[in-house]
């Protein structure tokens, strides 16, 4: 709950932020303050955590995929259909990865709302005290990290001014940000009430377990299928985004006129990152630890945007000085 | 790469003809001369071993006997009129006139004084003539007049107005587009009656010149998408235009994909109900199906009698119609996927008797979908072929084979007979037959994928079909519309159909130029009670 | 528009030419219903035995399935491995076809295994990931694999049978309880809550008509009886039936037990009066009296009158009074009974009071949690009743002849 507050604030500034820009991406406000080079830094920076996301996120997913789903098909057949359905939306432009996530987006949130209602039913109120006891960070911590992928607003700072600018945006991303909180919180109370805290904590993935145990009038039941479903749709879109956003400051780095002409080369990067980066999954669970994933979020969420507006500050402070 | 092989192919079908050319000797730019017998020469050379065509010479009651000729195609006039009106009248009747004045233009005399119809065309030159004739008019040639009468003596056989074969409707007029353009213009406009409904009529087709109609309610439509129309409609080159399909093909946005962009009906109706949410339709002579451009893909989901059915019928009825386009595409799929791939997800006694059902088929389940799927296709392709007579033997051979033949040798499963019996039926029930072809086409990749990669690949399957249907466009208009980009407003005519007294607007996608629908305020209520009147004390 | 479809063929070729690796046709499976766990020495070694029940499909549903079965209509294989996981897999080389047990009802712990200690197995069953936590979970008087061979009398199968006996008809008499994974892995996990599970016994009755399998379990069926009561990762004890109720009267999961009355009107002989409970909750709390922490338990129960032999005349409200008396007397004793044998004999907290001691005074259960199983058999508590009598079915005096 704290993180999804400092989420939404944290994107309430980026949104303010952005909103200096007037209709450029970052690094392009960037050159405008005179600091080309350090654009150019932060560009790389983008990139790099970008296609860093990109494939962890391909991992993550397959990885799900393998061990709930499919034993004995190989990882890379799930890491490469993805990105190849992420590099051909993205190749199609923000236009299309706009309508493709407005159509998508209602599925997977009333996916969730209705997997959680439906999973209500089995709670045992009593599940929910233990929690006092020591607090709920062992379910963040064991299950949601998967979800709790603030760092992404740091990717629409670069979108930004692609979106339609009738669109209200200091309002809409820490208002996305805050629900996608509020989600989530509702998820892990869902879980804790349901499979209760101990459980969850022991499961890599609770939310799934979960899931498995619904049933409603003793037909539909088991219906990890439609876990699947979202599963799929969401990582998609983030994937998407990773990719994209990659692709425009890579684009920028080597002054390209059309991102599109990277965006291969980064969905191979990413893809082969997928699978060299880890060598077992306790890895990737360790890289989501909050000590360290924390950390290395927080350099993109908020050490950039400290840094522009402290330059952006110096940069007025110096026009106002020769003015006078 | 590419290029080369493209300008090799340019070379090889090099690009046909001008006009005369093609369409053969005689034809050229002659005008109408004052002899007759040079005319008549020039016109039987035209229609050398035309059979059909009848050239009729005579003299007429006036001006000393003044000779005259007539062409028409037999067949195409009116002959009774022809007769009557224009024959006779010449022959005798017109002896009566003051014919000793002189005149001194004796063509507009005449068409003004003599000829007795109601359409008359100038014409002076004798290719227009040939298109006269060839188009169903009569043409009159005069002696020592340098001009050609065109008179509209159309009158040929053809269908009456009889309600459409491919979108019935319970609730609803009956009638149907005929093969007649003019019939056709007559349905639309006796539906619209306004001075803004506007038809520009063109001729495609350098050998049929076929008429095409391009007809549009000025001040609703967005002129933009009018004169993209017209633009891709010019651009067509080509020797015939039989049906609108050809017409179809070549002003599509997308020529690659299985969704149809364009609309095709049948139903004057819908055409005017499209008219008023600022859709152009398209009206091609000698076929009943018109287009409709800009078409979303849930307008091919919605059926015109959706309009004229009380709303919550109307919504319950989309709604089932929701579900069966989600059957019709992903019951296969999802039936091999979850069979071969997610078992788990079965509740046990079902999983237990569709592996009993399944005990001995010889095929895996993606072959004996493929298998039964092909065969409904065939049987329904066949269904539409055979002479009515003989579709009886087809569905009992089909009922039988694959209904009680195939299960009880243990060919197939009767999970999967149940699984393509409703893919039919739920295919059946949307109402755009061409939009619940692209189902039944892509029915199969999926199938595939889900073999394949189980749920997941059905579901890559969606987010690539997805991909493409946000992709694409209709003449400007995205695709999937009122969905993404979402329009709250025009939801309200999309999953339900909200009450019309609710639906102030037409839509944004093509209606914007002209908002307003309707006033507000008119949910029927009980009339206002009188003060101090009515019930109370 | 080239490269959209030169995407599109690649993705088709990437999931279609290798495709196919999790595939299993429904016909090519062996559906396990049931899985048995023992524990055995072998050559000194101790080793694990599973025993599993499948389902044969062509002998249940479908129009193919014969009425009259030949064999029987689950199949019953066990094997031994030094992991369950080992033993699993010798299985497969006797099936022909492939297991898979995301279908499985039950796990059935033998008794010996359970007293050997249950953490092996709950890891075995935790990280398995096609079984569910809501698979119900048995501890068998004997072998687990013994237990299972015996006929279904009802259903096809004896996994069908079981958990339609603890599910449908163990809430109409409430002298047992049903646990699934889930429930019995968190009762593990807590400290201060202690395991139950429900215990599957082989009886002969007279009645019982055998069908084939082995002959010598002919005539044997099974029957659901009683708790198993654990002590942290081991069986302790069992609790009988009659016991058991009085256990989920105090923690509050009665559903509709009955119980029987002896009311004395006047001078004649004593009346036996059925109650069928038609409501019963429960209230634990701890409380310090005298620095020593005590239990005190609540339990608010109702029920109706279903059977008089005798002649209490129940249509009298006076009567009803002091049926209410005996009727909470009843309840107590009853309570006290299970109190007696899970506290004191066994030495089991089943109750999960020091769960409740943990919720209520964190910082005083900090102190105690290393030597709770010290206190907690010394620990008094209060049972408190308050039953009552609220209706006497379709009719109000007893039956009587004149």
């Amino acid at each position: 709950m704290l993180a999804t507050a400092m989420g939404a604030i944290n994107a309430f500034l980026l949104a303010k932020l952005a909103g200096l820009f007037r209709g450029r991406t970052v690094l392009g406000f960037m050159e405008d303050l005179g600091a080309g080079v350090s654009a150019k830094v932060v560009a790389l920076i983008f990139t790099v955590f970008s296609v860093h996301l990109a494939s962890i996120t391909l991992r993550d997913f397959a990885e799900l995929m393998v061990t709930s789903f499919y034993e004995g098909t190989p990882l890379i057949v799930f890491i490469v259909v993805m990105a190849v359905l992420a590099y051909w939306l993205a190749y199609m432009g923000i236009e299309v990865t706009a309508r493709v996530a407005q159509f998508v987006f209602p599925l997977i949130i009333g996916g969730i709302v209705l997997l959680n209602l439906a999973s209500l039913n089995l709670g045992e109120p009593g599940n929910i005290f233990p929690i006092v006891a020591k607090g709920v960070s062992p379910i963040v911590r064991g299950g949601v990290t998967h979800w709790a992928f603030f760092a992404d607003v740091a990717i629409w700072f670069l979108l930004i001014p692609h979106l339609n600018s009738s669109v209200k945006k200091y309002t809409f991303l820490p208002l996305s940000v805050l629900a996608s909180g509020l989600l989530l919180v509702f998820t892990i109370f869902c879980i804790i009430l349901g499979i209760g805290n101990r459980i969850a904590v022991m499961r890599i993935y609770p939310y799934l377990t979960l899931i498995g145990e619904i049933s409603l009038v003793e037909f539909i039941e088991r219906v990890e299928g439609f876990f699947l479903i979202i599963w799929v749709a969401s990582n998609f879109l983030k994937i998407v985004l990773f990719l994209y956003a990659g692709s425009i400051s890579t684009g920028y780095l080597f002054r390209l006129g059309d991102h599109r002409a990277v965006l291969l080369p980064l969905m191979i990067i990413a893809v082969n990152l997928s699978v060299l980066l880890f060598d077992n999954y306790q890895q990737l669970r360790n890289f989501f630890r909050p000590e360290v994933y924390a950390v290395y979020a927080s350099i993109i969420q908020l050490g950039i945007p400290v840094y522009i507006t402290v330059l952006w500050l110096f940069r007025r402070r110096s026009a106002v000085g020769t003015a006078n | 790469m590419f290029k080369k092989w493209k300008k090799i192919i340019k070379k090889a079908f090099v690009k046909p003809h001008n006009e005369s050319q093609a369409i053969g000797r005689g034809e050229s730019k002659e005008t109408v001369s004052t002899d007759l017998d040079k005319n008549m020469r020039h016109l039987k050379a035209v229609f050398d071993r035309c059979t059909d065509i009848i050239f009729r010479e005579f003299e007429a009651a006036i001006g000393g006997g003044v000779k005259i000729a007539m062409v028409y195609i037999d067949g195409l006039v009116n002959k009774e009129m022809l007769t009557e009106d224009l024959v006779k009248t010449l022959m005798y009747d017109v002896a009566s006139l003051n014919s000793s004045a002189s005149v001194s233009d004796p063509a507009g005399y005449l068409s003004r004084r003599i000829i007795a119809f109601t359409e008359v065309k100038l014409q002076d030159n004798l290719l227009d003539a040939v298109n006269s004739v060839l188009s169903g008019e009569t043409v009159l040639f005069v002696d020592g007049v340098s001009k050609a009468f065109a008179l509209s003596t159309q009158d040929w056989v053809q269908r009456a107005v009889t309600e459409p074969a491919t979108e019935n409707v319970v609730r609803g007029p009956r009638e149907g587009f005929t093969e007649n353009l003019q019939t056709n213009y007559t349905l639309i406009r006796r539906r619209i009656k306004s001075s803004r409904l506007k038809f520009e009529t063109m001729k495609i087709g350098a050998i049929t010149k076929t008429a095409v109609s391009i007809g549009y309610l000025e001040g609703i439509v967005n002129n933009k998408i009018v004169d993209e129309v017209r633009n891709r409609l010019q651009r067509i080159d080509i020797d015939g235009i039989l049906e609108s399909g050809y017409i179809e093909e070549y002003i599509e946005d997308a020529p690659m994909t299985v969704f149809p962009t364009v609309q095709a009906t049948e139903r004057p109706d819908k055409v005017a109900g499209g008219l008023l949410e600022g859709q152009v339709v398209i009206l091609v002579d000698t076929t009943p199906f018109a287009l409709l451009v800009p078409v979303t893909f849930p307008q091919l989901l919605q059926a015109s009698e959706d309009y004229y059915l009380r709303w919550p019928f109307a919504s319950f009825i989309r709604f089932i119609r929701f579900v069966t386009l989600n059957i019709a595409l992903l019951a296969p799929p999802l039936y091999i996927a979850i069979t071969t791939y997610h078992q788990e997800m079965l509740p046990t006694p079902l999983l237990i008797s569709i592996a009993a059902a399944r005990e001995g088929v010889p095929f895996p389940a993606f072959v004996e979908a493929m298998l039964m799927e092909t065969t409904f296709e065939v049987l329904r392709e066949a269904g539409v072929r055979l002479p009515k007579a003989v579709g009886q033997a087809v569905s009992i051979v089909g009922a039988l084979v694959i209904g009680d033949a195939a299960v009880s040798a243990g060919l197939v499963s009767p999970a999967m007979v149940i699984i393509v019996a409703l893919t039919a039926i739920s295919s059946f029930s949307l109402p755009s037959y061409f939009g619940a072809f692209s189902l039944r086409i892509l029915r199969f990749p999926l199938m595939a994928l889900a073999a394949a990669l189980g749920l997941f690949g059905v579901m890559a399957g969606l987010l690539a079909l997805l991909i493409h249907l946000c992709s694409l466009r209709s003449f400007g208009v995205p695709y999937i519309s009122p969905l993404a980009p979402t329009s709250w407003r025009d939801l309200k005519d999309m999953f339900f159909r909200m009450p019309w007294w609710s639906m102030f607007t037409r839509p944004r996608m093509t209606g914007s130029k002209e908002p307003a629908r309707q006033d507000y305020m008119q949910k029927p209520r009980p009339p206002r009670r009188r003060p101090g009147g009515g019930s109370g004390k | 528009m080239k490269k959209k479809v030169i995407a599109f063929i690649l993705v088709l070729s990437v999931s279609l030419c290798p495709g196919c690796w999790s595939r299993r046709e429904v016909e090519d499976l062996a559906i396990v219903t049931a899985i048995g766990i023992d524990r055995m020495i072998l050559d000194g070694k101790e080793k694990s035995k599973l025993s599993v029940l499948v389902a044969r499909p062509s002998q249940l549903g479908g129009q193919q399935a014969k009425a009259t079965a030949e064999t029987n209509a689950d199949w019953l294989v066990s094997e031994v491995g030094d992991t369950l996981y080992e033993a699993m897999r010798k299985i497969y080389r006797r099936s022909p076809r492939n297991l898979r047990i995301y279908h499985n009802e039950m796990v059935i712990i033998g008794e010996d295994s359970a007293r050997a200690g249950v953490q092996d197995i709950l890891d075995y069953l935790q990280r398995h990931k096609d079984i569910r936590l809501r698979t119900w979970m048995f501890v068998s008087r004997g072998d687990a694999g013994d237990a299972m061979k015996v006929l279904p009398e009802f259903e096809n199968m004896l996994s069908e049978e079981i958990s339609e006996i603890l599910v449908k008809s163990t809430p109409a008499i409430s002298d047992t309880l049903a646990v699934d994974l889930r429930r019995f892995s968190d009762a593990l996990v807590t400290p201060g809550w202690d395991a139950v599970l429900p215990v599957i016994r082989t009886i002969n009755p007279r009645e019982a008509t055998g069908r084939k399998r082995e002959e010598k379990e002919a005539g044997q069926t099974i029957v659901l009886e009683g708790l198993a009561l654990f002590r942290k990762n081991r069986l302790a004890g069992f609790m009988a039936p009659e016991e058991v109720t009085g256990f989920l009267y105090i923690i509050g999961e009665t559903q509709r037990g009955a119980i029987t009355l002896e009311h004395k009107s006047g001078n004649g002989s004593p009346s036996q009066i059925a109650v069928l409970i038609s409501q019963a909750s429960s209230e634990i709390k701890p409380v310090f009296k005298e620095g020593r922490l005590e239990m005190e338990i609540k339990i608010d129960a109702e029920g109706d009158v279903v059977e008089v032999q005798g002649d209490t005349a129940v249509g009298s409200p006076d009567v009803i009074k002091e049926m209410n008396r005996e009727f909470s007397q009843k309840v107590k004793s009853i309570a006290e009974k299970s109190l007696e044998t899970a506290q004191k004999k066994f030495k089991s907290d089943v109750f999960g009071f020091g769960k409740i001691v943990h919720q209520k005074y964190p910082d005083y259960w900090r102190e105690v949690e290393q030597d709770w199983y010290e206190i907690y058999p010394e620990m008094p508590v209060t049972v408190k009743v308050d039953a009552k009598i609220r209706r006497t079915s379709i009719i109000a005096d007893p039956f009587q002849i004149r």
